[in-house]
Formats: C-alpha cells, sequence, structure tokens
C-alpha cells in the first residue's frame, strides 16, 4: 500500500523530479567551475551537499503543493483503507527515494567528471545526516502548519545556504586542517540521522492524526 | 436485521457549530437518505463518521461490531462517494484506480471494467477532463468494485442533470437488489429520495430531528389548503409551515384526522419530502410567517 502512495506522488510530481535530476547534473558542473585553488577541492561535497537538500525540498515542496491543491484526495484516500500514517509515511519514503536518486545521479557523475573526487560513504552519510535534519524538522512542520506557512520559510532558508556556501568556501583558509570520519563515526552518525527521521516521522503522524480532513 | 451502522451520542464542536448527542441506526437493506438545510450538519456527521473529524465523544459501531472508522477492517466494507469525487485530477483514471485498487483485498477488476464500460468512461481520461457528472460515476464505479456492503455518499446527485441522476439511481438500486447492503447518501435534492430511499434522517441545527420510514412519513404529512375564518387557535397548534393568501392560508400537519374533524373543508394533499423538511427544521415556519 505504501508503495502505491510513493507511486501517486511520483506521478503527481515527475515533471519536477525530471527538473531536479537536470539541475543534479549541472550543479557538480557549476560549482566545479567557479571554486579555484583550495577551495576546489571541496567543489565536490558541497555541490553533492547542496543539490541534494534543493531536490529533496523542491521534490517535497511539489508533492505537497498537489496536496493542497486537491485536499479532498487525502481525505478520500483516508477513507479508503490506508491510514493517515501511511499517508505520513509513503512522504518520508518518497523523500528518501529521491535523496538515493540524488546519490546515482552523483556517483555517475563523479566516475565521468574525477576532478569532483571521490564518491562514497564519507561523502553520502553526512549528507544524509544533513537532510535527516533539516527534513526531520520540515516534515512535522508540514504537518502542524500546513503547506503554506512551512513552504516560504525553509525555501528561504535553502536558497539563503545554497548562495552562502560559496561565498564561505571563498573565504576558507589556504590551508584546512584534514578531518576526515572514522568509519565509527559515520556510523554513529547514520544511525542517529535514521533515529531522528524515525522521531520525526512519529511525530508528523502524531499531528496529521489530529488534522480534520477536508 | 442487523445494523451496518450504529451512531450514539455523536457531539463534535467547533467555534459557531456543533453537533449535539447525534445518534442513529443505519439497519441492512435499506437506503438511507441524509437531509436538511445548508449547514445543519450532513457533511460534519459524515466527515466524522468516517472518522476524516475527530469527534469530541459519543460511539460510533459499523457492522455490529465495536469498531468505527479508525479500524482497517472496517474502511475495508466501505464505499465512499465524495461530492465532486476528491481526486488527483491530473492523474488517469486508471492511475486513480490503481491506488483505490491496492488498498482493497477484495477490488473487483473485472467489475470495475465492465461498469467503466458502462459508463462510457475511457481509463486513459485525465480526471480533470471528466464533466461533473462523469466524475460522480467514476466515483461510483470505485466504490462499487470492491464489494462494499455501505455505501456513504456525500451529496451524489449536487448539480447533476435529471437524467444523470436518474442513471445514478438505478445504479443505487442494482447495488441493493444483491442484498445485506445498505447506503447513506446525504442529499438536499429530496425529490431523488422520494424515489429510491427507504427511510429518511432529518437533521438541523447540528441536531437529528428525525430517523423515519419514508413511506410512514409520506402517509402521516398532509398539506393543509383552507379557508383563512376556519383558523382558529384550536387548530394553529396542528399547523406548521402556515402561509395566508388573501383566498386562503396553505400549511403542513401531521395530524390530518384531527384537522379534518375540526376543518371539514379544509383540502388535505400528500405532502412532498420537502414540505415535511420544511415544517420540521427551525425557520420553516418563520419563512412561512414572513410569507403572510
Amino acid at each position: 500500500m505504501l508503495l502505491s502512495l510513493i507511486k501517486k506522488d511520483l506521478l503527481l510530481t515527475w515533471k519536477y523530479i525530471l527538473l531536479m535530476a537536470a539541475l543534479c547534473c549541472f550543479y557538480p558542473l557549476f560549482i566545479l567551475h567557479n571554486l579555484k585553488g583550495e577551495a576546489a577541492a571541496y567543489a565536490g561535497s558541497l555541490s553533492f551537499s547542496v543539490m541534494t537538500l534543493f531536490a529533496v525540498l523542491f521534490s517535497l515542496l511539489q508533492a505537497f503543493q498537489k496536496e493542497a491543491m486537491y485536499p479532498k484526495a487525502a481525505a478520500w484516500l483516508c477513507a479508503l483503507p490506508y491510514s493517515r500514517r501511511d499517508l505520513v509515511l509513503s512522504k518520508y519514503l518518497y523523500f528518501l527515494g529521491v535523496y538515493l536518486l540524488c546519490c546515482l545521479i552523483y556517483g555517475a557523475e563523479t566516475l565521468l567528471v574525477p576532478s569532483l573526487g571521490v564518491f562514497g560513504p564519507a561523502q553520502i552519510i553526512p549528507v544524509f545526516a544533513g537532510a535527516a535534519l533539516l527534513f526531520g524538522i520540515y516534515l512535522p512542520f508540514q504537518y502542524r502548519l500546513g503547506y503554506e506557512f512551512t513552504k516560504y520559510f525553509f525555501l528561504f532558508a535553502i536558497l539563503i545556504v545554497s548562495f552562502l556556501l560559496p561565498m564561505l568556501f571563498r573565504r576558507l583558509p589556504q590551508k584546512l586542517p584534514a578531518f576526515r570520519m572514522s568509519p565509527v563515526l559515520l556510523s554513529i552518525l547514520l544511525v542517529l540521522s535514521a533515529a531522528l527521521l524515525a522521531a520525526s516521522a512519529a511525530l508528523s503522524v502524531h499531528f496529521y492524526k489530529k488534522r480534520a480532513l477536508l | 436485521m442487523k445494523n451496518l451502522l450504529e451512531i450514539q451520542n455523536l457531539n463534535k464542536t467547533y467555534r459557531n457549530f456543533a453537533l449535539r448527542d447525534v445518534s442513529f441506526t443505519l439497519p441492512e437493506g435499506c437506503i438511507t437518505g441524509f437531509i436538511g438545510p445548508n449547514g445543519a450538519g450532513k457533511t460534519t456527521v459524515l466527515k466524522t463518521i468516517l472518522g476524516l473529524t475527530p469527534k469530541d465523544s459519543g460511539v460510533i459501531r459499523f457492522f455490529g461490531r465495536d469498531e468505527d472508522a479508525a479500524s482497517r477492517a472496517v474502511r475495508e466494507r466501505l464505499g465512499v462517494v465524495f461530492d465532486s469525487g476528491g481526486f488527483y485530477e491530473e492523474l488517469s483514471l486508471m492511475e486513480m484506480k490503481s491506488l483505490a485498487a491496492a488498498a482493497y483485498p477484495s477490488w473487483d477488476e473485472q467489475e470495475f471494467g465492465r461498469l467503466l464500460e458502462r459508463f462510457s468512461l475511457n481509463p486513459r481520461q485525465k480526471i480533470r477532463t471528466l464533466s461533473k457528472g462523469m466524475r460522480m460515476k467514476y466515483s461510483l464505479a470505485l466504490a462499487l468494485s470492491h464489494r462494499a456492503e455501505l455505501l456513504i455518499m456525500d451529496e451524489p446527485t449536487s448539480g447533476l442533470d435529471p437524467l444523470i441522476r436518474r442513471q445514478l439511481l438505478e445504479i443505487l438500486r442494482e447495488y441493493m437488489e444483491r442484498g445485506g447492503r445498505g447506503v447513506f447518501f446525504s442529499t438536499h435534492i429530496t425529490s431523488d429520495l422520494e424515489r429510491l430511499a427507504d427511510m429518511l434522517i432529518l437533521i438541523d441545527h447540528g441536531k437529528i430531528v428525525f430517523q423515519e420510514d419514508k413511506d410512514s412519513l409520506l402517509e402521516r404529512y398532509r398539506i393543509v389548503k383552507g379557508d383563512l375564518r376556519a383558523l382558529n387557535d384550536s387548530v394553529l397548534p396542528l399547523l406548521s409551515n402556515l402561509s395566508r393568501t388573501a383566498f386562503g392560508f396553505t400549511a403542513v400537519t401531521d395530524r390530518s384526522e384531527e384537522i379534518r374533524r375540526a376543518m371539514p373543508d379544509a383540502l388535505l394533499e400528500r405532502a412532498s419530502i420537502d414540505d415535511i423538511m420544511l415544517s420540521n427544521i427551525e425557520g420553516g415556519n418563520t419563512y412561512a410567517a414572513f410569507a403572510d
């Protein structure tokens, strides 16, 4: 049943997902072109982080916009054997699906453009943690306060971050202390991120169960 | 005859409106019309029954079990039709059907195909291109393709032309012929109920006014027409919806025998469901008073 709900979200937002996929292809090259010197070493991680957050946010916003456009549809689904929990969890799985798509696109791109750097758990897990933190907060707000209120706040926040990051990287000291996460630290980060998402999903379900549907 | 749905003392309060101790039952084998003026609480009751709006208090029991619509097993036995559908309009009929079919273990693909053909609906068509009548037919096709035992419909005939309304009523009649089923539908088009309903429930200002067999209601209520001079203090309490003109008065009564005795010259005619509804709701009499 969850798969049907995810498929529904994909059918409703496939145009935007294609757009995001195109952005995911071009954004790393754009960042690589704009960063020079030492900072260029961070181009890969930076572009992967920003494009992933952008893609997930934009896709989620589109999915929620469709729900806002057809408010009776969610009510109809809840009158069918779908539970409100199913509806909420499908959005979290949709988010994870878009995240995985970003990983696949970027992984393929690093193979084609080696100057972007290596791509592995050291890149995947911290970005997953960042996305889990951002959307783990965003989604309960969305279910509590509704689409209109939350979209502007989070869209603005992401836009600011994406424009400020390249500037920040240009101002970084020439010699940065090398910092690599150990596999243990990465595992802890992964578990914490998954726990954060699970707690966020539980909170979203709690808020959505209380909402009166149109 | 077992009850498909029992509602006891259902309460739900909003800032400007409240459902107050709503109680009624839907017996098996009955088409029950849920009537009332706009804003009386029909849709709120339906939403609360379906668990789309949380109730403040009260008991809702489906199929004689101590379960409300929060139970998936209960929702699998319900067919739901909303006014205007309630679909994602960018999806095609087939895509939306896949979403519904995945939710029901008893989904009958052949029955759905048969209904689409009967309604002349193209499964590849986008929902947004459907007219209101076609949308309602599609909605009904979805609700009837999983062997639902209770069909709950919110204003299904609203805004439809008489031909499509007649077709829908015919389908509901066929649905009931299979036995062990029930239909509960809210409407303000009472002529549909005169053709189809077995039972009527009237709601006004969030309170149930009556639940009664349609034929007994139509048998009991009469329109009274007579001379103004016949109106006196002894007959006025027997009349409601009283309107006076220079030529006489018209009113509604549910005590026709007493009226016949008190006013032998008065003309008594069969009342419509509209007349019965107006004589039982707040404002119905006010309307008549304004017509003086």
